[in-house]
């Protein structure tokens, strides 16, 4: 179990470290791109994370259901990211990624509160950070974005 | 034989000045191999987003919900 945690919070870094070398080349929709990218590469694996840590018994259920529906719903919120990436409205796409990093935030408060395993709220805390970090990065490559609308 | 500090960091320096080359020869090299335009890019991101969309609501329907 702690060999999974592990695996996951240096996927995560892994994730965090490569977004980060986006910064070198190519166009500000295709680093934003890059970075969407990053950011649902950093949710899965925080989802099977927690499915994980939620199997071993280290979250409860009603958390667990919580965690699962952010997640659910970061990623529909993504999908509407893309959409906008890919039509050059960055405006939207802002806007949108904004709402994920203020949802992100409740989930890391709301999560903390539950989560009784001082390891595993380790874990979760850092794995909240570093989907944190990947989103920060794809604001930052959507403000070099020019609008087409 | 005596290890010169200046010649050691002037080392690092060079090589850490190296290092966002490096990536970005990395980047450019992989962007070729992987060939896909941003179109192909988020159309395949959309297709993974709802497998994880699915996954989560399996998990949440699979988990019982605490009655107050």
């Amino acid at each position: 179990m702690r060999r999974k945690q592990i695996t996951m919070a240096g996927f995560l870094t892994v994730v965090v470290l490569w977004a980060s070398a986006f910064s070198c080349s190519g166009s500000a929709v295709h680093k934003a791109t890059l970075a969407s990218r990053d950011f649902r590469l950093a949710l899965q694996a925080f989802q099977d994370g927690e499915i994980a840590w939620h199997d071993s018994g280290k979250v409860p259920d009603d958390t667990h259901r919580a965690i699962q529906s952010y997640i659910a719903d970061a990623a529909n919120v993504t999908k509407q990211v893309n959409a906008q990436l890919g039509a050059g409205n960055s405006v939207s796409a802002t806007q949108l990624v904004q709402q994920l990093l203020v949802s992100t935030d409740v989930l890391l408060n709301d999560g903390a509160l539950h989560i009784k395993d001082k390891t595993t709220l380790a874990s979760f805390e850092a794995g909240i950070q570093g989907i944190k970090t990947v989103i920060t990065n794809v604001q930052i490559y959507l403000g070099g974005v020019t609008n087409a609308s | 034989m005596p290890v010169n500090a200046e010649l050691v960091l002037n080392i690092i320096t060079i090589v850490l000045k190296l290092e966002p080359i490096g990536l970005q020869l990395a980047q450019d090299l992989l962007s070729k191999l992987d060939g896909k335009t941003d179109a192909q890019i988020l159309t395949d991101e959309n297709l993974a987003l709802d497998a994880i969309v699915a996954k989560a609501k399996a998990e949440i329907a699979k988990t019982p919900a605490i009655q107050p």
